[in-house]
């Protein structure tokens, strides 16, 4: 049987469901992932390579503590990550705020080598071991589907991590403030708000993402490294660009389609075409802003600085 | 204003400063006794006499090739004061000098070139092709003697040149293992093939166990095969094709750490074929990570004390250094290379030049060496005949099942 025989001969309903079920897993964590570049970016025009930095701390954070209960470890957790996150906006981005967009990059890059290599020299590179909750690691079994309860957890988490954010970003005088700050900065500064007040809640609001993206991703793995960050930041920045830039309705939709384009593509590609799963996955993404330069869906904010 | 502009000075000088340490680490040659991992020089109080033997080198002393580069470096400190407290070689000391190749390919080459100009005369390279082969080919082109560690077939006389020896028995052995050991002692018949495609190990390596598989137990009996990157967060779409074939194994061709979530995440969904791995799953530092482990098999690189989850070398670090080291292979092999280079010098009479020990090592039989016994001949410098320790893992406990030699090995680069 020839691998292209055999992906096509696997493909039953049961098989397309469990397919949804992990696009809509994967999609979750990606969507987390993007959210917390995206709302960055839509504030203070920063691509935060960081941000990938601010889950791996958290990952660590976890496999250090994990003699504590689990809640108390995740709380640890949110709270150490959002400190770290507040420091890193007071310490290295305020200082540079006015800064020109590459000079803010380059500061992103020089925080994320940073806190790389201070992990490396204080616990060295060899992966980090834990197992967060051996509840996490189990699946619920619905007939022949079997759904991994971290997928779960990851799903509902999502789904209250947007709406908690929906409703903070519509409902809370802070976040009316930073929905101004994101369409345009300077008349929201005209108008009384305060930056400084602003961007350090959007960072601590992404700090709070990142460490729930650490919690899902060493639930699932059990294991951090100092370059995990890494691969987050990356399909990120995907998503968000996708979704379209600055856009944080589009940064969730861009990383649910990367999500699903990933789960479709590993299926569907005969193994020999396995290795090129990624570039084909770019290509699609690249072929998509050759129709819609601005993204899927276009952030406000966007259009004036264009 | 004036604060705002020191400010982004400095942020500069700092971006600036980071890739000058990522740029430039040869000028700054580091001995053993620099070294972090180090508790001791290896030339002093030593009963010997006559000029050191000079050894270099190129290991990835910063960056994430620390974590197998360390406990390698460390591996050639144990084995050279052991042979300094013992007299040396011929009544020479070994001396260690070290370059900091910084986990960084193109750094390789100038630790290479740079230990070549400071005259040592053998080196040692970071256990892996692609980050140790160069330096390897700068020690080549001087006609020196380089050893390195690396299951890339590549990692030999035809990948790096005639003067390059590898202390490690390479893919085409592993996969003659976990294919024949599989299907002779644990029935497998039809396995699922899950290749991480990050590193040429790896993916090498499920290529070989695939070709050696249909030539042992015949064409069209893989129930499938798959792919994956280390660092992928997720392998749910991987694991939703191996429930849905007629597998009856599940071969993982993959290193820590996504080798161990991808167990993780197999285990989680309820999968709970037999599992074999491979032997970058060596050591227990990964297994809390797959609660509860059980039927699942590596083959462990072989060493002169047997047992490999047993090994007196453990002990050694432990007094050095308070704690075990947490990736064991690479300490024996470079422990290992050290030893091949003293007997190789001491039957070339004491010559240490590479055409003398090219001479001798080229007509090793079954020779006796930390790594178990080595054969090498002028077309293979890798030891491609010598078995592998089979190693079990049950309820999260690692068992030593014995030595396994495959029947045959795949034809390739060596």
């Amino acid at each position: 049987m020839t691998d292209t025989a055999m992906s096509l001969a696997v493909i039953t309903p049961e098989f397309l469901a469990q397919a949804v079920i992990d696009s809509i897993s994967v999609g979750s964590i990606y969507a987390l992932f993007a959210l917390g570049i995206a709302l960055i970016f839509g504030i203070m025009g920063l691509m935060n390579f960081a941000h990938g930095e601010l889950i791996m701390v958290g990952a660590y954070i976890l496999v250090l503590g994990k003699d504590l209960p689990l809640v108390s470890l995740v709380a640890v957790c949110v709270v150490a990550v959002v400190l770290l996150a507040l420091l890193l906006e007071r310490v290295a981005f305020r200082p540079v705020r006015q800064a020109t967009p590459a000079t803010l990059l380059v500061t992103s890059f020089a925080v994320s080598f940073l806190l790389q290599n201070l992990i490396i020299q204080t616990f060295g590179s060899v992966p980090r071991i834990t197992n967060l909750s051996t509840t996490l690691s189990e699946a619920f079994t619905i007939g022949s589907l079997s759904i991994p309860k971290l997928n779960v957890i990851t799903v509902v988490l999502t789904i209250m991590l947007l709406t908690s954010l929906t409703l903070f970003l519509g409902r809370s005088s802070i976040g009316v403030q930073m929905r101004a700050s994101a369409e345009d900065f300077l008349m929201a500064r005209l108008l009384g708000v305060k930056a400084n007040h602003v961007i350090a809640t959007a960072f601590a609001v992404s700090g709070l993402l990142a460490a729930v993206a650490a919690v899902l991703i060493i639930g699932r793995t059990g294991s951090a490294t100092p370059t995990m960050g890494l691969y987050p930041v990356l399909y990120a920045f995907i998503a968000t660009i996708l979704g379209g830039i600055g856009s944080l309705t589009g940064a969730v939709l861009g990383g649910y389609l990367l999500g699903g384009l990933t789960v479709a593509l590993q299926v569907a590609l005969p193994v020999e075409l396995q290795p090129f799963r990624d570039a084909l996955m770019f290509g699609i993404v690249f072929a998509v802003l050759v129709f819609r330069p601005q993204g899927l869906i276009e952030a406000k904010s966007m259009e004036s600085r264009v | 204003m004036h604060r705002s502009i020191a400010l982004r000075l400095m942020a500069v000088i700092s971006v600036l400063a980071l890739a000058a340490c990522g740029a430039n680490g040869a000028s700054t040659p580091t001995t053993a006794e620099a070294s972090p991992s180090t508790t001791a020089g290896t030339a002093t109080n030593s009963p010997t006499s006559g000029d050191p033997i000079v050894i270099g080198l190129s290991k990835g002393i910063t960056g994430w090739w620390v974590a197998f580069d360390g406990p390698g470096l460390l591996g050639a400190q144990i084995a050279a004061d052991e042979i300094n407290d013992a007299g040396g070689v011929g009544g020479r000391p070994i001396e260690l000098e070290v370059c900091d190749a910084k986990s960084d390919v193109n750094q390789a080459a100038a630790c290479g070139l740079e230990l070549v100009e400071k005259g040592v005369d053998m080196m040692l390279t970071t256990c892996d092709y692609d980050f140790g082969g160069p330096a390897a080919r700068e020690a080549n082109k001087v006609n020196m003697v380089s050893i390195g560690c690396a299951g890339a077939t590549n990692f030999g006389v035809q990948g790096i040149g005639p003067y390059h020896y590898n202390t490690y028995a390479g893919n085409p052995a592993e996969a003659a293992t976990i294919v024949e050991y599989g299907y002779k002692e644990l029935g497998f018949r039809k396995p699922y093939l899950l290749a991480d495609l990050t590193i040429e190990y790896s993916k090498n390596l499920c290529e070989l166990v695939e070709e050696h598989w249909n030539s042992v137990a015949g064409e069209g009996t893989i129930a499938g095969k798959d792919t994956f990157m280390n660092d992928d967060p997720s392998i749910a779409a991987q694991i939703s094709k191996v429930k849905a074939s007629d597998a009856d194994s599940v071969i993982v061709c993959s290193f820590i750490p996504g080798g161990g979530s991808a167990l993780r995440q197999i285990r989680g969904e309820g999968i709970d074929l037999p599992i074999f791995g491979t032997s970058s799953f060596d050591g227990d530092y990964w297994i809390e990570a797959v609660p509860g482990l059980s039927d699942f098999h590596y083959p462990a690189p072989l060493s002169q004390w047997g047992d490999p989850t047993d090994n007196p070398l453990i002990d050694k670090v432990i007094e050095r250094n308070g704690a075990p080291p947490d990736v064991f292979t690479y300490l024996l092999h470079d422990y290992s290379a050290i030893y091949i280079l003293k007997t190789a010098i001491e039957q070339a009479n004491g010559a240490t030049d590479g055409d003398s020990l090219k001479a001798v090592l080229d007509t090793w039989v079954n020779q006796d060496t930390p790594t178990g016994p080595t054969t090498y001949t002028p077309e293979c410098h890798i030891p491609l005949d010598r078995p592998f320790g089979i190693v079990k893992i049950t309820d999260g406990v690692r068992e030593y099942l014995g030595d396994f030699k495959p029947e045959s090995v795949p034809p390739s680069n060596c």
